[in-house]
């Protein structure tokens, strides 16, 4: 088996569109949420999220979610000083959690009557973007050969992207990867969706506070939206290059609940498994890992849940893991999140911090680990979890080990 | 194509020991068929067609297959889903309460349109519900991968679905293919991924359980199909907008469902299967499965 270098990393984030200011906010513990700008949210439930600021390059899709999966790679790729490197795309490929394809509600209000759509208007005209179309323009920006893989798998997606790629490289089908995800859900039917289901908080007159995993006045996530892509290499082949290297990926693991639609396991079942078989994928003990980079979502289902399999997990050690949350500054990205959040503990970990855990001021007596309140923490170890949890019962984990 | 499909080189022997399909053709009651395969009956109310249609055809699969709780943990779920179908009766709904002197209006679509759908509409047509309905119903815990929308992607996830089992990852994969193609928004779809001339898009749905051979003749069961090869290529195109797939059905396009479709026959007749597709957005991808 190879090992699995982690040689490029590349960021679109409520955030920041680069590495350091990416690391810089979170570690600042700077809140992303704001009113939402990109459309008036009106009489919605919900009118607060986590946008991406500024100009993120090549805007030639309706929908965000494509242009910010392909400035990230493109980032990645720039980060992984690949152009120039005696490593070719042959034996390289691209794997990606998207979000949604949804339609646009302009076009559906003006087609609706009509029996058909008019002449000369096709299905990009009606659909946003299609979600597909990330992964093949990926794939002919960068000469990448080998068959792309898409994963749908909700807000595990991007998490999964990333494990598909480290089996790829690990196992020697492919040279290299570019692995990560993209997704926008802030528009009219994104954001009225998880209104409808009471999914997201509320808290519309207290943005900055809105994101508060695990904390006891937790009433919903905060929906972000971004992308994150890292170049996954065989480490001989990143060595050989001199590459500089983030982070190693030693391990990953899924598991289905078989449980509830819209809940998580009540003893987190499928949490564990995912989070053993990753251990496991790994060859590394649960006893070494002191750090765990939650999904962590700031919804009253999803945290005790995770709580109480990480206390499975470590058992009599679990009050000695420290766990933090991404979301709580960023957002939920749905299936960009694994992917971003995975990054948001590298690019820290890499200059020896862990990020704090925003917002949480009345700890949930359901959720007793230690969650790196408020404040940084330096990194004790290098080797850490990662958990991402989808809507209807997907889990991922991922281990990494960083800094190398 | 320039460079035709690369060799997935096999490890172990990979069989498939199950199959099943669903094609609901005209006044077939998916509503009805599903309800023997729920474990709770009013879970029925979460699902939409694809969903059903996935279950369906999971259960007729599954029928008969010793598969104990144990044994469930470690079988992977491997699936392609088809474009995203929203039921047209809510998309009218949604579009007529939200219009305004005949353009879109927020104010009319937050504080009315949203208000008259019903809440579980948000479930019916998510890409990963047809997995959710499956593992929930049949127990499938292991490692999965679901994937959209086309048949290359198909491929893409029996290819990891074989690697999983050479590797001992899992001990058996339900590989399978769902679309659900007779809807409004589909057609907007398939308009980027036509069928081949002459086909039509048919709502279908097939899985095959896929193991290692030597486990399953350890077990006493007899396999039906062993996969000999499978090669998947990709050459991405300038144009990556357009699906030519044709299948063993002939005039039916069943999409992602292609493969698994051809499977689940040629294992009811004990045939052996050479199948391919080569689609427009860059895929080119076959496999050779002789009859055990």
């Amino acid at each position: 088996m190879r090992r699995v270098a982690v040689t490029g990393m590349g960021i679109v984030s409520p955030l920041g569109t680069s590495l350091g200011e990416y690391r810089d906010r979170l570690l600042a513990g700077e809140p992303a949420g704001a009113p939402i700008t990109l459309f008036d949210p009106a009489a919605l439930s919900t009118r607060i999220a986590a946008e991406v600021r500024g100009d993120v390059g090549e805007r030639v899709e309706r929908d965000r979610k494509v242009a910010f999966g392909v400035a990230a790679a493109r980032l990645a790729m720039a980060d992984a000083q690949i152009q120039g490197a005696p490593l070719t795309p042959n034996g390289a490929g691209v794997s990606m959690g998207m979000g949604l394809e949804l339609f646009c509600m302009d076009d559906m209000v003006e087609f609706m009557g009509a029996e058909r759509i008019p002449a000369g208007r096709d299905a990009s005209t009606f659909l946003q973007t299609p979600s597909d179309t990330c992964i093949h323009r990926i794939a002919r920006e960068h000469g990448l050969r080998e068959p792309p893989m898409l994963h749908v798998s909700a807000c595990a997606a991007s998490t999964d992207a990333i494990g598909a790629a480290f089996r790829q490289v690990r196992s020697g089908r492919r040279r290299w990867m570019l692995a990560g995800g993209a997704d926008s859900m802030i528009n009219p039917l994104g954001v009225a969706g998880f209104c409808k289901i009471d999914a997201m908080t509320t808290r519309n007159g207290d943005p900055s506070r809105a994101s508060r995993p695990f904390d006891r006045d937790r009433d919903g996530f905060l929906l972000g939206e971004g992308a994150a892509v890292l170049v996954l290499e065989d480490l001989d082949d990143a060595l050989a290059r001199g590459a500089r290297i983030h982070a190693e990926i030693l391990g990953y693991g899924s598991s289905l609940d078989a449980h509830g639609i819209s809940e998580p396991h009540p003893e987190g079942e499928g949490a564990l498994l995912a989070m053993r078989r990753a251990l496991d994928s790994a060859g590394v003990g649960a006893g070494e890992v002191t750090h765990v980079n939650a999904h962590g979502t700031s919804t009253p289902k999803n945290d005790p849940v995770e709580t109480l399999a990480l206390r499975r997990l470590f058992g009599e050690r679990a009050g000695e893991v420290t766990v933090n949350a991404t979301k709580s500054m960023i957002g939920h990205l749905v299936s960009a999140s694994g992917a971003a959040e995975l990054v948001a503990h590298m690019a820290c970990a890499g200059a020896g911090w862990i990020h704090p855990t925003i917002n949480l001021e009345n700890p949930d007596p359901a959720c007793d680990l230690d969650y790196v309140p408020r404040v940084p923490r330096r990194m004790r170890s290098p080797l850490a979890l990662k958990n991402s949890f989808g809507f209807g019962g997907q889990n991922a984990s991922i281990v990494v080990r960083a800094p190398c | 194509m320039d460079a035709g499909p690369r060799h997935h080189q096999a490890r172990a022997a990979l069989a498939v020991t199950a199959a099943g399909a669903c094609v609901p053709r005209d006044g077939d009651d998916t509503m009805s068929a599903v309800v023997p395969f729920l474990r709770v009956p009013k879970t029925r109310k979460f699902m939409g067609k694809q969903d059903r249609m996935a279950v369906i055809a999971a259960g007729r699969a599954l029928a008969g297959v010793d598969l104990p709780a144990e044994a469930r943990i470690r079988t992977g779920f491997y699936l392609a889903v088809g474009f995203i179908p929203f039921e047209r009766p809510e998309i009218e709904t949604l579009a007529e309460h939200s219009a305004e002197a005949g353009a879109f209006s927020m104010a009319r679509f937050s504080g009315e349109a949203i208000h008259r759908v019903n809440p579980l509409l948000t479930f019916r047509c998510l890409p990963n519900m047809p997995m959710f309905h499956v593992s929930a119903n049949f127990g499938v815990m292991g490692g999965y991968l679901v994937t959209y929308p086309g048949a290359g992607q198909l491929y893409v996830a029996l290819q990891e679905a074989a690697c999983a089992l050479e590797a001992g990852e899992i001990d058996r994969a339900l590989v399978g293919g769902v679309a659900d193609q007779d809807n409004f928004l589909v057609e907007f779809g398939l308009r980027r991924s036509p069928p081949c001339d002459g086909a039509r898009p048919v709502d279908a749905a097939a899985f095959v359980l896929l193991e290692r051979e030597a486990d399953a003749r350890a077990r006493g069961v007899t396999p039906g199909l062993r996969l000999t090869a499978l090669d998947v290529a990709y050459n991405p195109r300038e144009e990556a907008t357009h699906e030519e797939t044709p299948n063993a059905g002939g005039h039916d396009y069943f999409g992602p469902a292609s493969l698994p479709m051809a499977l689940t026959e040629a294992f009811r007749e004990r045939r052996s299967l050479r199948h391919r597709v080569t689609t427009r957005d860059g895929f080119d991808a076959a496999s050779t499965w002789e009859a055990a």
